[in-house]
């Protein structure tokens, strides 16, 4: 009799997902709901981290799946779909990061003619504001996606550069230089341990 | 361990994972300590604020997702039996097409009657319409000569049948192509888009 090594959650989900991927290729919309509902969650973070608006986040995730849809025939498999999922939406979001930025500065531009300053946060959100800061003004776009890759999505270094579709070695060195880059600034606005 | 080794390791290495060599260093050199500490501090920090931060997607985000895969499937069927249908099932179910079918019909079956009612209707006005009787009577003679010519033992009135197909010609082109794919379709299995 033939004897089948029991298998373990991890194993059960990726060959129900690969069933799902399968499934949906062949035109199955209702796989690729599943599809949808399990991913939707990280994608809409990943992209909510990079553009920071929850509307734009929101649209470039569903502008994400539906492309994701529409590659689906074609996808090998060659990396996860998570990654690739990831590596759509890192994309979608740079590009619409870019043109909220260049909104953002036009509108923080008018809002400082006359505009009262804003009240300044204290405690937990002070640190926290602190932190967004650093990111957004002492880190290059790069150095922000692997960043955000690495510490926030909980990516390995080889999970981001198949996302970012970088050099190991690559995100390796954005990686490093980030840490520096943010200890130093972490240390000027007074992010020391008690 | 110096200094410069030191920072590389915080550079690139896991915090956690520190070797025991760079610990022992930390604890000589104040510098390295103050390093380590901020170091520390700014991934604690991460941690609370960003890392924690669960973030659900906004209700309805895959419904809408799914609605348009939906719109894109109907398009992408939609033009892919376009692409397969052959002109003339296109043309035979234009409205316009319909429409002058139907007319066609009308004319061949009560020309000469229509003709006449609509000069009544017209009043004075109607002499206008004299112009349409010749083209009729030609037309109705050439049918009559036409069906005599497939059908010579006929010499009923055919204009009420001829009309009556011109009637259905459009519904007859669009529905016979229907059931050829149908038919074709059960022969060879269903085709994928």
């Amino acid at each position: 009799m033939a004897h089948t090594p029991p298998s373990s959650p991890d194993a059960d989900r990726q060959a129900d997902e690969r069933r799902l991927i399968a499934s949906a290729q062949a035109g199955d919309a209702s796989a690729f709901r599943v599809l949808v509902e399990r991913h939707q969650s990280r994608a809409y973070a990943l992209a909510l981290r990079i553009t920071r608006s929850a509307a734009d986040a929101e649209e470039v995730a569903q502008d994400a799946f539906v492309k994701v849809w529409d590659a689906l025939p074609g996808f090998r498999g060659d990396s996860s779909f998570s990654t690739w999922l990831h590596r759509i939406v890192a994309r979608r979001a740079i590009d619409r990061a870019e043109t909220l930025q260049r909104r953002r500065k036009r509108e923080a531009r008018e809002d400082a003619m006359g505009e009262p300053a804003a009240a300044t946060p204290s405690g937990d959100r002070l640190e926290a504001a602190h932190l967004k800061r650093i990111m957004e003004q002492q880190l290059s776009k790069a150095q922000y996606l692997v960043v955000t890759l690495f510490y926030f999505e909980g990516h390995s270094v080889e999970q981001v550069a198949a996302v970012l579709e970088m050099n190991e070695n690559t995100v390796k060195t954005h990686l490093s230089r980030a840490r520096a880059v943010l200890r130093e600034a972490w240390l000027a606005v007074g992010g020391e341990p008690a | 361990m110096n200094c410069l080794a030191f920072d590389r390791l915080l550079d690139t290495g896991d915090l956690a994972a520190l070797p025991d060599d760079a610990l022992t260093h930390a604890v000589t050199c104040a510098r390295c300590a103050r390093a380590l500490a901020v170091a520390r501090s700014l991934e604690a920090a991460f941690e609370r604020h960003l890392a924690a931060a669960d973030v659900a997607a906004p209700a309805g985000l895959a419904g809408a997702v799914m609605a348009r895969v939906s719109l894109r499937q109907r398009a992408s069927r939609a033009s892919f039996v376009a692409d397969l249908t052959p002109w003339w099932v296109g043309v035979a179910a234009q409205p316009s097409a319909v429409g002058a079918m139907v007319i066609a019909a009308l004319l061949t079956w009560r020309g000469p009657w229509l003709l006449a009612a609509t000069q009544r209707a017209f009043g004075p006005g109607g002499a206008a319409f004299s112009f349409a009787a010749g083209p009729l009577a030609t037309a109705s003679q050439w049918t009559r000569t036409t069906v005599h010519a497939f059908v010579p033992s006929s010499d009923g009135d055919w204009t009420t049948a001829i009309a009556i197909a011109l009637c259905l010609s459009p519904l007859a082109l669009v529905a016979g192509y229907a059931l050829y794919r149908a038919a074709e379709r059960l022969v060879e299995g269903p085709v994928r888009a």
